[in-house]
């Protein structure tokens, strides 16, 4: 029997302990782990960093970022329609029931995860049955790195509409602030992006005719009719965007820690007027002799007017701040039974979605958008509310010069 | 049953008799490489360990300590992160007394530990976690020179309880031999 020893069954027993520790190891990854706890990066409800315990109860596994609410990629590739290959999976240590990310990486994708987990349970208790018309689980990618992307895309969130909704959250770079990733008012922002485009945006027949042309001409001077509808569209998407983003997260200063004070659009206060119409076609008066040269000899001042006429976000964000006046002053009407349950910026939520629906079919019947004014979506959201004397005269800065008395010109438009 | 134990357990032991112990101490470089957060990519990350072996050839017993650190952050998150990682290993080299350089094989199991401090902006978070239960193999050689210098090199796969694939490491490691 000892000649039997001599070389190979020794190894061979050695083997097999090994293949049964393999096994026991393999098979008790998922310990406990069917509603995982983890301690996340969080800004609280005062906007303050902290930690905080976080139990995700739509995960199918605590160590994949797959479940009812969201699939969560880490520095995917994208083929033009979905991003492609694994699901994030985040390194984990854990301290009792309580999992630690024990890197960066994990933690974001997790607390990205944990964003649309709360988003999932939010809108099922706060939007009325039927006015949600996006799909479960969103589907974000999560980046680090700048490959692949022009680094003028770091330090921002996007929103892809077609043709499966990609929520992408960019590289963040500045080392002192919040990154995007735990911004529950930028994810928002982004997150009301795809009601936006299921509810209005890609609803619209006018949209699907679009060119290449208008589309790249809708991002800076709105060349075309069609490039107009688009700019307009997109001026009303950021602002409301905006407004979703301090609604969900009940911060109004949520660009602030990210962005800094400097960058961010403050929402919290009165409103500036819209661009008039005429003013945003200025630039196409402008644009077919602007070369470089002339742009840099432009004075100061025209060329700011010039960007800012523009720019859908500084046009938006005076329809977010119209919108945040009347939701903090909680002058959005209680719609629903339960309304008395929500809290004033739910309810803002809550009318800001159902409402949706409404202004789709009021831009179906539009078809001279050419001559459609910007402070349409002012008159759209603010003519047929109560509002107080206050919240109206706020509300009324915000239109444009060519509604010097605001709301009350709203018969017009 | 229990015969079938006792031949199992003779089996393993009865070479032991024909041997003369020895004892080696030293230290070792293991470079992991494992799957990153997204699982189509694989990043490395090193380990400095501490080791101590009893050998009655053909077979040989090892206890491993390691220490690796990362650190990295996202914004004003950050994460530093150190790993205590204790395996204990038996192997077994083949052709032991017939090659200058023995190669060997042999099967692991072990225990990780992180030790996570955590910060997002002014908050801090720092505490111990069990990175859980690990089961691994080898295989390499190993060899004596001037009778105490002992050199080893191997390769492993290790599986992770807290990862759902495996991780490939290389090891060097070298000791004194009393």
């Amino acid at each position: 029997m000892l000649k039997f020893r001599s070389r190979f069954l020794q190894p061979a027993i050695l083997c097999l302990a090994t293949l049964a520790s393999l096994s026991l190891v393999s098979c008790t990854q998922d310990r406990d782990s069917s509603t995982p706890t983890y301690r996340i990066p969080y800004i609280d409800e005062n906007g303050q960093n902290t930690f905080r315990d976080i139990t995700l109860t739509t995960l199918g596994s605590a160590f994949e970022m797959n479940g009812r609410a969201a699939i969560i990629y880490f520095n995917p590739s994208n083929n033009g329609q979905t991003f492609t290959g694994a699901i994030a999976q985040p390194h984990l240590g854990k301290s009792g029931s309580l999992f630690r990310p024990i890197d960066p990486q994990s933690g974001t994708v997790i607390a990205t995860y944990a964003f649309f987990e709360k988003m999932f349970f939010y809108e099922k208790k706060v939007l009325l049955a039927g006015d949600s018309q996006i799909s479960w689980p969103r589907i974000v990618g999560v980046y680090s790195s700048v490959d692949k992307m022009s680094p003028n895309d770091e330090n921002n969130a996007a929103y892809i509409p077609m043709p499966q909704g990609l929520t992408e959250i960019m590289p963040f770079t500045d080392n002192g602030r919040d990154a995007l990733a735990f911004n529950h008012g930028v994810l928002g922002h982004e997150h009301f992006h795809a009601h936006f485009d299921m509810s209005v945006q890609s609803k619209l027949a006018s949209i699907k005719s679009m060119s290449e042309v208008d589309i790249a001409s809708s991002r800076g001077c709105p060349a075309t009719a069609n490039a107009y509808e688009l700019k307009l569209l997109t001026i009303w998407n950021e602002g409301l965007a905006d407004a979703y983003g301090a609604m969900v997260s009940e911060q109004p200063t949520f660009m602030t820690v990210s962005f800094g004070p400097e960058a961010a659009r403050p929402i919290a206060i009165d409103p500036l007027p819209f661009q008039s119409a005429a003013t945003l076609k200025k630039c196409r008066a402008i644009f077919p002799t602007l070369t470089k040269e002339k742009l840099q000899a432009m004075p100061k001042d025209q060329l700011n007017e010039l960007v800012t006429s523009i720019d859908p976000h500084l046009n938006g964000a005076q329809l977010a701040r119209a919108m945040f006046a009347v939701a903090n002053h909680d002058e959005f009407p209680a719609l629903g039974a339960d309304a008395a349950t929500l809290n004033k910026w739910q309810r803002s939520a809550r009318y800001l979605i159902h409402r949706l629906k409404d202004f789709k079919t009021a831009l179906e019947k539009k078809t001279d958008w050419e001559n459609m004014q910007p402070d349409y979506a002012l008159c759209f959201f603010f003519k047929d509310l109560n509002l107080s004397a206050e919240t109206k005269a706020i509300v009324n800065k915000a239109f444009s010069s060519d509604y010097p008395d605001g709301v009350a010109q709203c018969g017009s438009l | 049953m229990r015969k079938s134990l006792v031949a199992l357990l003779f089996l393993l032991v009865a070479p032991l008799a024909y041997a003369t112990p020895e004892m080696t101490i030293g230290t070792g470089l293991d470079a992991r490489i494992g799957r990153d957060v997204n699982p189509d990519y694989y990043s490395s990350q090193a380990f400095g360990q501490l080791y101590g072996e009893y050998a009655i050839h053909p077979w040989s017993f090892l206890m491993e300590l390691e220490f690796g650190q990362t650190n990295g952050n996202n914004g004003n998150y950050s994460v530093k992160n150190s790993t205590y990682t204790t395996m204990a290993w038996a192997r077994y080299e083949p052709w032991y007394g017939q090659l200058r350089i023995s190669p060997f094989a042999g099967a692991g199991l072990g225990w990780q530990f992180h030790d996570t401090e955590s910060k997002f902006g002014s908050a801090r978070d720092e505490g111990w976690s069990d990175g859980g239960g690990i089961a691994a193999i080898s295989g390499g050689a190993m060899a004596t020179f001037f009778k105490h210098w002992n050199v080893e090199s191997e390769l492993r796969l290790a599986k992770f309880q807290m990862q759902s694939d495996v991780t490939f490491a290389f090891l060097l490691r070298t000791g004194y031999t009393f």
